[in-house]
């Protein structure tokens, strides 16, 4: 059993609601950058083919295909510094680690689309509430 | 006041102003008390005495029973004693209890700690000797010491010389440790980075020796 303490302090940074998506998952992160004193906002679009759990430092891998390079970049999943995380699309995957596409390039790198997707059309990104955070008190 | 004894609680990690994540080690302080006061007057010095961890009191010595009822302060485990200037001393009450506020955000501490018992090891990892090629037809030789002296001239192995031994389970300080967050409400600290024991380990925090004396050194000039 992990002590109380720590747990609480985990606890209260985590996000109250975490977008809900799986590897295979085509996301929109928008990472907020800092620059002097100013802040706007980046998006980083890609798959997602890594999802790591644990608490507050889980993290998931989003790769992206940049003028010909792969790109990849790890996200915290409870970091404040993202204002939202959009879904564009539901991909049909068979493991849970999508290492394989980073040996892949053109047709052969791509995933199946989910049916679920249909529901997703024209939709506003799913935001669903992640299992309940609540802060131990 | 000069220091808190705590307990290890364990290691996490949170996300400080601008969105990183650091690795912080947490210690509590619950239970920490004044117990005695050392006084000019009395002790030619002056101080004051910690108590840390609730102590049963048939778990306690007749002489520790004693004192603890001298100063009329309940029980504790652990003692330590901190020196700090009179006018200090005298504001503190004993049975007062020790806030964790004692500490800021962004103050540097060092911990003092009794690391993680290793038993009896080679020098590679007591010492971080380099040991041998593992290849090139070295024979039953990988990872040992090498030479360990001179000739008949000294003729004996000098003190102190890095050999086997027992390792761990000794005192270390990790000196210059940030303090990310305070709770006071909880009586937590949390300092950056690791910290010498294993987790419930009892660890002395003190403000850092390293900052102070560049402090010091800025006044100067």
């Amino acid at each position: 059993m992990r002590p109380s303490a720590i747990e609480f302090i985990e606890s209260r940074q985590l996000r109250k609601e975490v977008t809900e998506f799986r590897p295979g998952d085509t996301v929109r992160v928008n990472w907020i950058v800092k620059e002097g004193d100013k802040e706007r906002e980046q998006a980083f679009e890609g798959m997602v083919i890594r999802k790591k759990r644990g608490g507050v430092a889980s993290s998931f891998t989003v790769r992206k295909m940049s003028f010909g390079v792969g790109v990849e970049r790890v996200f915290p999943l409870h970091s404040p510094r993202y204002s939202s995380i959009d879904v564009l699309s539901r991909g049909k995957v068979n493991r849970n680690r999508l290492f394989y596409l980073r040996g892949l390039k053109g047709k052969s790198a791509r995933v199946d689309v989910h049916d679920e997707n249909e529901l997703l059309e024209g939709a506003a990104p799913v935001a669903q509430t992640a299992p309940a955070a609540a802060p131990a008190k | 006041m000069k220091g808190l004894i705590g307990k290890k609680v364990g290691m996490s990690q949170v996300f400080v102003e601008g969105g990183n994540m650091v690795p912080v080690t947490v210690i509590d302080i619950t239970s920490l008390i004044v117990v005695g006061k050392r006084t000019p007057e009395k002790d030619k010095y002056s101080a004051v005495t910690l108590g840390f961890g609730v102590a049963k009191e048939k778990r306690l010595t007749a002489a520790q029973k004693g004192s603890f009822k001298k100063a009329g302060a309940p029980g504790r485990k652990i003692v330590k004693e901190f020196r700090m200037s009179a006018e200090e001393v005298a504001k503190l009450n004993v049975g007062d209890e020790v806030k964790a506020d004692l500490f800021i955000k962004g103050q540097m501490v060092d911990v003092t700690g009794i690391t993680k018992g290793r038993g009896y090891q080679g020098v590679m990892k007591r010492w971080s000797f380099r040991g041998f090629g593992q290849t090139h037809g070295t024979h039953e030789y990988r990872r040992h010491p090498g030479a360990i002296g001179q000739r008949k001239t000294p003729g004996r192995v000098y003190p102190n010389k890095k050999l086997p031994g027992h390792y761990g389970v000794e005192q270390v300080t990790t000196q210059n440790l940030e303090v990310i967050e305070v709770i006071t409400e909880k009586n937590l600290i949390l300092v950056k980075g690791g910290i010498p024991g294993h987790n419930e380990g009892v660890v002395i925090v003190r403000p850092s020796i390293k900052s102070a004396i560049r402090e010091s050194h800025k006044k100067k000039k």
